[in-house]
C-alpha cells in the first residue's frame, strides 16, 4: 500500500512526464530532435505511468481532485493581475 | 460516451496541438494548431461528466474502483476556466493592450472575470477550498515541480552526450511566403 502523499507526488511526477512525452512527438523534426532526449522522455513516462497505474483508485482520483480544486485559486491570482493591468491603461492615468 | 477514454485522448490532442502553437508561425503544424485544440476540446466535452465514474475506463486501469467527486469537480474547472480565459481575452482587448480602449470589451471581461472568481471559490462542488484541500493537492504538485526539474535535467544529459546539431534546414517555399507574408503584414511593406 503506498502512501497517499507519495501517490500524489507520483500522479504529479506522470502528468508532466506524459506531456512533456507528448510535446517531443509533437514538435518532432527529423535530423533536429534529439534522439537521446526522446528515448529517456519514453523511458521517464514509461516507468511513471507504471507506477501509478498501480496504485489505488480513490487515492488517484482524490488527489487528481483535489489539484483541481486548488487551480480555483488561479482565478483569483488572475483578477488581481488583470486589476493592475486595466489600472495601468487608463485613459490619463500616464 | 460515458468512458474518459475520448476525453484522456482529446487531452492528449489539446496538449500536442499546444505545443504546435509554440513552433513558430513557419511551420504547417502550427497553422493546424488552433483548429486541432478545438477538436481536442470537443473530444473532452463529449464525456459526459455526469456518468458514474467507477463503472468507467479509469477503474478498469487503476485496478481498483470507488466513489469519487472527480467529474463533477472537473466540469466546475471547465466552465470557470472558460469564463476566466473569455473574460482575461475580451478585458485585454478592451483595455487598449491588443486594440483601441473599449469600456463595452472591458465591462462585459470583467464581469465575466469576477462570474469565473465567484464560481471557482464560492460555488465549488467540494465547498470552501480547506487545509485538507491544500494539504491533499500538495504532493501532486511538488510532483509536477520535480518532474519539470526531472525534464530540465534529461535535456541537459542528453545535449551532453550528443554531438552538437548542425544548422537547422533551411525554409522551404510555403515557409518562407508564410513569413514574408507576416513580415509584410507587421512591417507594412509589399512582402518583397
Amino acid at each position: 500500500m503506498t502512501p497517499a502523499p507519495l501517490s500524489g507526488f507520483i500522479v504529479g511526477y506522470s502528468i508532466i512526464a506524459l506531456a512533456f512525452s507528448i510535446h517531443l512527438f509533437a514538435t518532432y523534426r527529423s535530423g533536429s530532435s534529439s534522439k537521446i532526449l526522446i528515448f529517456t522522455s519514453l523511458l521517464n513516462t514509461a516507468l511513471s505511468i507504471w507506477l501509478s497505474s498501480r496504485l489505488s483508485n480513490d487515492i488517484v482520483q482524490g488527489s487528481i481532485s483535489a489539484t483541481f480544486s486548488m487551480l480555483s485559486l488561479s482565478s483569483l491570482l488572475a483578477s488581481f493581475v488583470m486589476l493592475k493591468i486595466t489600472m495601468n491603461r487608463v485613459p490619463g492615468s500616464s | 460516451m460515458s468512458t474518459p477514454l475520448p476525453a484522456i485522448i482529446g487531452v492528449a490532442i489539446c496538449v500536442a496541438s499546444l505545443s504546435w502553437n509554440r513552433m513558430g508561425p513557419a511551420y504547417r503544424r502550427r497553422r493546424i494548431a488552433p483548429s486541432t485544440f478545438i477538436i481536442g476540446l470537443i473530444l473532452i466535452l463529449s464525456w459526459d461528466f455526469d456518468s458514474e465514474i467507477t463503472d468507467d475506463f479509469l477503474c478498469s486501469f487503476y485496478d481498483s474502483c470507488g466513489t469519487s467527486d472527480l467529474s463533477s469537480v472537473l466540469r466546475y474547472t471547465v466552465i470557470w476556466l472558460a469564463l476566466l480565459i473569455s473574460g482575461v481575452a475580451l478585458a485585454l482587448n478592451g483595455a487598449g493592450s491588443y486594440g483601441d480602449y473599449s469600456i463595452p470589451s472591458l465591462s462585459v471581461g470583467w464581469i465575466m472575470i469576477l462570474a469565473s472568481v465567484i464560481l471557482s471559490l464560492v460555488f465549488h462542488p467540494s465547498g470552501l477550498l480547506t487545509v485538507d484541500t491544500l494539504i491533499k493537492s500538495l504532493p501532486v504538485i511538488v510532483g509536477i515541480v520535480i518532474g519539470l526539474l526531472a525534464i530540465i535535467g534529461l535535456t541537459a544529459l542528453s545535449e551532453n552526450f550528443e554531438p552538437p546539431l548542425p544548422p537547422a534546414p533551411g525554409l522551404d517555399d510555403d515557409e518562407r511566403d508564410a513569413m514574408l507574408s507576416i513580415l509584410a503584414k507587421h512591417l507594412g511593406g509589399g512582402g518583397e
